[in-house]
């Protein structure tokens, strides 16, 4: 068995070995030596948290011997042929990261509007180096580990005023013939005043064995910028991802993000929102549906540094067969941090006999003028609304799915993107009737990806 | 007797007016009494010195060496949300006890300047034996020195005596019993206790027994830089009824000291035990110096079906507090409780809560937790609540609030809720708040001071918990809180 701190080294080791042979430019050089430090410096600090989900612990998640694209070989991928996925009804500007590689396609470049810049960490123009540097963050486990193996990655730059209109589409594919750890890194920089949206969705090839996504994005929200995340993850049980969101908000910023989770393996979302502005707002949002072994935890990490901001968050699971929850949630309010107004609610569905759940909702509050709370529930579906739907004719199973429905919708309506909501209702409505999410739908879906 | 309890209850109001002027820590003061105190440090040799300074039997000293050799092999837990500056185990002294001709026969035979300690606590143990039919052991420096109303209980079949004395007159009892909740292995503290414990209170309600009165003990601190080890267990046969109650005080002292206790609770069939403590050792100086580190480990194990434990506490003094009083639930129906107020001023440190841990079927427990800090204190809610996958029909509620009187104290909740069985209902539900100047304000106009008014309100929001106090109990918990506060206003 191995140490929890080995899972990382084994990477950092591999990683060592192999340094001196890659052919990276001297950007990604210099951020892949970083990330090197700080990975060695997360092993050495790490200890697992013994309430939290076992199979979803990031020593877990690290613990097979997966493969790493070291040497950035660029997956091959048919773009125009893998972007009709099921959420192109939204009409969006699509790209690809077919496993650790990033590839915009026409429509994404031949429709950017002016002030928005969407590249490869690769080929970032000069002039936004110093920016990336700054936004891309390494003082995570999960962002070390993910900036020493990095390759690609993409960065998003909105220009002061600029606006993202149609949202930006990100279709993760994980393609491989043999266990693969593929390292994505987002990077998201909104200028003053500047508003856009982006939909992240994951996806995993059907004969994929067992392969470990590792996303880590990074989003600086400046002055006043307005900036709306969506994920929907759809992988396979092979799939495990662990997810990491950075975030930084300036005064007067909005940042909402959701994260929903219709299939995969063993899922650790990680959120970690620093709002250092005054009057900024925040809102999370996460919806998670398992059934069999399926595992989904999340955990956030808000701080409010800065006055006068507001935050909610709402995390919401149903839990069928031996799947298993957890929620760690935790609000710093910092001293000086007056009239923070922070609402935590994490609500459970336990359905399946052997489905466990758990939860940690923290508060650390270092300052008296302050509004928060948090609640957590964990139980099931109201007996007597269920009696009361059988009396009027509807089957018992279909009453279930019906209220089970109604539990996630407010997540759901929590996404101020109208086209992407109704979406998510259906793509819900038709995961808990037994059917597969969107990639029935598609017509020449992400799934058939040619290699 | 009402009206008695009800104009002392008066006087007591008017009194805190006058207590919160002065300031200074009530009970600090240091008696002098000869002292039988070992040299310091913790060592086997040790271990052995103390269980041959109680005459103890051969199994018990066996269960106090393989918790030494396991304290060992730990190190003191780091999780806690504290700050706690590194203790020298060497550096305690792990016995003390008065020194004593023979066991008294009445009061008259006591010591007369421990007498007066005990009067200027509070407990004057005549007024108390007379007065409020209270049966109370006394412990000071590890040595239970009397105990009154024994033979009242003795008729009714129940023991309430010391634990070394127990341990000489129902060993059977004790041995069957000791450790069974708490094992030596359990945490850091807990194996440091089973290895140097030194006294404490034994209690044993037989079957279908209703004990007539409250038991009470209270604990105290006092020869200097002597830790203090106790150990409780209690017991409630099948359909038996005890109320214990627990009260601290220590004098005030400039070193820290180190109180690493132990309460073992036993609930049989239909039995009902309800465990209710104010603590109040000495909190240090307003810049931090001095004061007790309070690290107890309580739990109870609910074994028969259809039992019941409550424990209720309201935390006003020490230095740094870690305290999880738990709950098995194991019988079938059986129902747990946690009552908490927990007041952290000035420098103080607490990180206290509870585990309901349920293992049977159809067990309930609540949790009503409420944190006030002031000062530069940081005030800690930390709970487990645990359905095991074969508890069917569980239901849990909790609530805990926090109120923060200073911009400068911290207060946090860190709960966890693991359950595994899909007929469970379990919620948790926690706010955090200031007194708002509207409140301050309507009381300012009709003539309250603010320092009142905060008493005032900081009493209203704790009443929930106050309420599960024994009379006595709950007038000295609502001074206490007044006196906590004091200067933290304005």
């Amino acid at each position: 068995m191995m140490k929890p701190r080995e899972t990382f080294t084994q990477y950092t080791t591999l990683w060592q070995e192999h340094a001196a042979a890659r052919k990276v430019s001297s950007f990604i050089g210099e951020i892949n030596r970083r990330g090197y430090e700080s990975t060695l410096a997360a092993a050495a600090a790490y200890r697992p948290d013994p309430m939290g989900v076992a199979a979803a612990a990031p020593h877990a998640l690290l613990a097979p011997d997966y493969g790493v694209n070291i040497f950035g070989v660029a997956t091959p991928a048919d773009v125009s042929a893998a972007l009709r996925c099921g959420m192109t009804t939204i009409n969006s500007l699509p790209a690809i990261f077919a496993n650790d590689t990033f590839l915009p396609s026409d429509e994404l470049e031949s429709n950017l509007p002016a002030g928005v810049t969407v590249c490869p960490l690769t080929e970032v123009p000069a002039h936004l180096e110093e920016a990336v540097r700054k936004a891309l963050s390494t003082d995570s486990p999960a962002a070390a580990l993910n900036a020493m193996l990095l390759t690609g990655g993409v960065l998003v730059h909105i220009a002061e005023g600029a606006e993202l209109e149609r949202p930006l589409q990100l279709v993760n594919i994980a393609s491989a013939a043999t266990p693969m750890l593929s390292a994505r890194r987002m990077i998201v920089i909104a200028e003053k005043s500047a508003k856009g949206k982006l939909l992240l969705c994951d996806h995993s090839m059907p004969d994929t064995p067992e392969h470990l996504n590792l996303e880590v994005i990074d989003v600086h929200v400046a002055e006043s910028a307005d900036i709306e995340l969506y994920d929907i993850e759809e992988g396979t049980a092979a799939a495990r991802r662990w997810w990491h969101l950075n975030v930084h908000q300036d005064s007067h910023s909005r940042f909402s993000a959701a994260t929903i989770f219709l299939h995969g393996g063993v899922t650790r979302n990680e959120y970690n929102i620093d709002v250092d502005g005054d009057y900024a707002e925040t809102s999370l949002c996460g919806l998670a549906i398992c059934a069999e072994t399926q595992t989904v935890d999340n955990q956030v990490t808000l701080r409010h540094h800065g006055k006068h901001c507001s935050s909610r968050q709402l995390f919401k699971n149903a839990l069928y067969d031996a799947s298993r929850g957890g929620f760690g949630g935790k609000i710093i309010v910092e001293e000086g941090a007056v009239f923070t107004d922070a609402v935590q609610t994490n609500r459970n569905l336990l359905i399946g006999s052997d489905a466990r759940m758990t939860a940690a909702p923290q508060l650390e509050i270092y300052c008296d003028e302050v509004k928060c709370g948090h609640g957590a529930t964990t139980g099931q579906l109201d007996e007597r609304a269920l009696f009361y739907m059988q009396s009027r004719g509807i089957p018992a199973a279909e009453a279930r799915n019906m209220l089970t429905q109604a539990f996630m919708a407010d997540v759901i309506d929590n996404i101020s993107y109208e086209v992407l909501r109704q979406r998510l209702h259906v793509l819900v409505e038709k995961r808990l009737s037994g059917a597969a999410a969107s990639c029935d739908a598609c017509t020449a879906g992400c799934h058939t990806l040619k290699q | 007797m009402t009206d008695e309890i009800n104009n002392k209850a008066k006087e007591d109001d008017a009194d805190v007016l006058s207590r919160a002027t002065s300031g200074e820590y009530k009970y600090g003061f240091t008696s002098d009494i000869d002292t039988d105190v070992i040299p310091a440090g913790l060592s086997e040799d040790v271990v052995r010195l103390i269980s041959e300074k109680k005459g103890e039997p051969e199994w018990l000293l066996d269960f106090r060496l393989k918790a030494f050799r396991h304290w060992l092999t730990l190190t003191p837990p780091e999780w806690a949300h504290l700050n706690i500056p590194e203790i020298d185990f060497q550096a305690i002294s792990y016995y003390a006890a008065p020194r004593k001709k023979a066991s008294p026969k009445s009061l008259d035979e006591v010591d007369p300047a421990l007498i007066d300690t005990f009067n200027r606590l509070g407990i004057p143990l005549e007024e108390q034996k007379a007065l409020s039919g209270m049966a109370v052991d006394a412990v000071m420096d590890s040595v239970s020195v009397r105990t009154t109303h024994r033979e009242r209980l003795a008729e009714l079949g129940i023991i309430f005596c010391s634990f070394s004395e127990a341990v000489r007159e129902y060993p059977d009892l004790v041995r069957k019993y000791l450790g069974k909740v708490v094992s030596y292995r359990d945490n850091f503290y807990a194996a440091l206790n089973s290895a140097v414990f030194s006294d404490g209170s034994f209690v044993y309600i037989p079957k279908g027994v209703r004990c007539p009165m409250e038991l009470s003990t209270y604990f105290r601190i006092n020869a200097s830089g002597t830790g203090q080890f106790e150990r409780t267990l209690i017991v409630a046969d099948d359909d038996a009824y005890v109320s214990y109650l627990e009260g601290c005080t220590a004098p005030m002292r400039d070193e820290n000291q180190l109180h690493a206790a132990i309460v073992e609770i036993i609930v049989e069939d239909r039995a009902e035990v309800k465990y209710s403590t104010v603590q109040n050792w000495y909190a240090g100086d307003a810049e931090g110096r001095g004061g007790v580190y309070n690290f107890v480990t309580k739990r109870g194990l609910c074994r028969g079906d259809y039992s019941k434990l409550s424990w209720t506490q309201v935390e006003t003094g020490s230095a740094i507090t870690w305290k999880y009083p738990s709950c098995i639930l194991a019988g079938e129906g059986s129902v747990g409780e946690f009552y908490s107020v927990a007041v952290t001023n000035n420098r103080q440190q607490a990180d206290t809560g509870t585990k309901m841990i349920h293992t049977g079927s159809n067990t309930r427990s609540t949790i009503v937790s409420k944190g006030i800090s002031a000062g530069h204190s940081e005030n800690s809610y930390r709970g487990l609540v645990k359905v095991a996958k074969d508890a069917t029909g569980v239901r849990n509620y909790t609530q805990c609030d926090s109120l923060l009187l200073s911009d400068t104290c911290g207060a946090h909740t860190f709960p966890v809720i693991d359950c595994a069985n899909a007929t469970a209902i379990v919620e948790h539900e926690a706010t955090t708040s200031k007194i708002s100047e509207q409140q301050i304000f309507y009381c300012n106009q009709r003539g309250i001071p603010t320092e009142e008014a905060v008493a005032l309100i900081v009493n209203g929001y704790a009443k929930e918990v106050m309420n599960k106090l024994p009379m006595e109990f709950a007038v000295e918990a609502q001074k206490l809180l007044a006196i906590t506060l004091e200067g933290s206003v304005g």
